[in-house]
């Protein structure tokens, strides 16, 4: 479990070797609608923090194996899923103790013996600071996806490719597997934009990016936009051959498609350029860089020969694939 | 039974517990379930010279009391703790048996207590 399973919930750890004082700690905390889980010493309570992340941890002082002061260093020292606020419980008062308690790593301290009401708020005060680290963890989440998102598609953006293609490509080197990306591009799209309005051109962008989210394999490939009516989806383990068959079928369904704007049908037709390796048959360096350039040259072709269409080649090779229905291999340098 | 004079301030202990009288059951039965147990490891401490030991567990002892409000009895244990902190074991079986006659005080009270006597 971690910070962002919890949602609002926050678990206490206790760790307190005196018997009666760990039965009012989590009497108290229980009847307030915590969940509490006690053990009697530092080392038994890292154990199990190492386990399971707790947002708060309650600790005494002075325990046997690994003392309060200890184990808020360990917990300091230990990477967290998030922040965790460390109220330590100590029957020493003076200045320097309590010095110590906070240099150690505590957020706070309570002397003993407490009183169950100054128990409670001051596990209310450590809750609303809890609270406000993840409102601002979901804060800065929403801010991140939108920087990665295309507003008006919700696709992902360029910035996104430049992040995430790279990754891809030493994914696929590295465990020696395939890797393809398809560049399409509606075709004549400026003729939509100036026969139907803007308003209709981003209703079919829109539209075009979803039927294409719908083929495509969730939570492996994706797609970006990448520059007005041009989108390139990534597919991962998969050679420019499966590129082909996907592209196809994204080609007819989109070549059949009706756009509905404004109770009007509007058609449209996309082109395809596809390149890809195979790393585990594959000498050449492959980039980022060279699989787009070699998809852009495979698009532009499809202008050039007529539009809705595919062209595909490998990233690493100077011939094209002939896709007709099925892939053919064949050597047109 | 609740003004029963003895080694536990009711009223006190009452105060800490924000007037949980359920919970004063279970703090009590945590006690009488763990005294003996600490007051053993005490002993040994003692008999084998072992200052650090004899810290930690007068410490958890007195701890433990100072929640139930045995203040006296509290203040027997803090005096051992104080003894193990500075390594300084001369007298140290005499004050426990003091602490082991306050704590059979403590335990009587807890046992006629739960009984509503």
């Amino acid at each position: 479990m971690n910070i962002s399973d919890l949602n609002g919930h926050f678990p206490i750890l206790v760790a307190e070797d005196d018997p009666v004082a760990r039965k009012i700690l989590e009497k108290t905390l229980i009847k307030e609608g915590h969940e509490v889980v006690s053990v009697e010493n530092g080392r038994k309570a890292f154990d199990l923090f190492k386990e399971r992340f707790f947002p708060i941890i309650l600790t005494d002082w002075m325990m046997p194996e690994m003392d309060g002061i200890e184990l808020c260093r360990a917990v300091r020292n230990h990477q967290a899923s998030g922040y965790v606020f460390v109220i330590i419980l100590t029957a020493r008062d003076s200045k320097d103790d309590i010095v110590t308690g906070l240099n150690s790593g505590a957020d706070d301290y309570v002397h003993k013996p407490f009183n169950p009401s100054e128990l409670k708020a001051r596990i209310n005060t450590c809750m609303r600071i809890l609270e406000l680290e993840r409102s601002l963890k979901e804060a800065n989440e929403n801010i991140r996806i939108l920087s990665i998102t295309d507003p008006l598609t919700k696709s992902y953006n360029r910035g996104y490719i430049q992040e995430c293609l790279p990754k891809e490509v030493n994914r696929a080197i590295r465990y020696e597997r395939a890797l393809s990306v398809v560049l399409c591009d509606i075709d004549h799209f400026k003729k939509v934009n100036d026969t139907y309005g803007h308003q209709a051109g981003d209703q079919v962008l829109i539209e075009f990016v979803d039927s294409i989210k719908q083929s495509i394999r969730q939570d492996l490939d994706w797609i970006a936009r990448y520059g007005g009516e041009e989108f390139l989806i990534v597919l991962p383990e998969t050679s420019p051959e499966g590129a082909c068959f996907l592209a196809e079928r994204l080609r007819n369904n989109i070549s059949k498609r009706k756009f509905i704007f404004h109770e009007k049908a509007i058609h449209i037709t996309s082109s395809f350029g596809i390149s890809g390796f195979d790393s585990a048959t594959s000498d050449e360096n492959i980039s980022s860089e060279s699989l787009i350039n070699t998809a852009d040259k495979y698009l532009y072709q499809c202008k050039l020969e007529g539009r809705n269409r595919i062209k595909a080649g490998y990233a690493d090779k100077a011939y094209s694939i002939e896709f007709k229905n099925k892939p053919l291999m064949s050597n047109d340098q | 039974m609740n003004n029963l004079a003895g080694p536990i301030d009711m009223e006190e202990v009452m105060e800490i517990l924000d007037g949980d009288k359920e919970l004063l059951i279970e703090c009590f039965d945590e006690l009488l379930n763990s005294m003996p147990q600490t007051l053993a490891e005490i002993q040994s401490a003692i008999e084998q010279g072992d200052a650090s030991s004899l810290d930690k567990a007068a410490h958890k002892l007195k701890g433990s009391l100072k929640y139930i409000a045995a203040a006296h009895a509290a203040d027997v244990a803090c005096q051992l703790e104080t003894m193990g902190k500075d390594n300084s074991l001369e007298s140290a079986y005499d004050i426990f048996r003091n602490l082991y006659d306050e704590c059979e005080k403590v335990k009587d009270f807890m046992d006629r207590y739960k009984a509503g006597i």
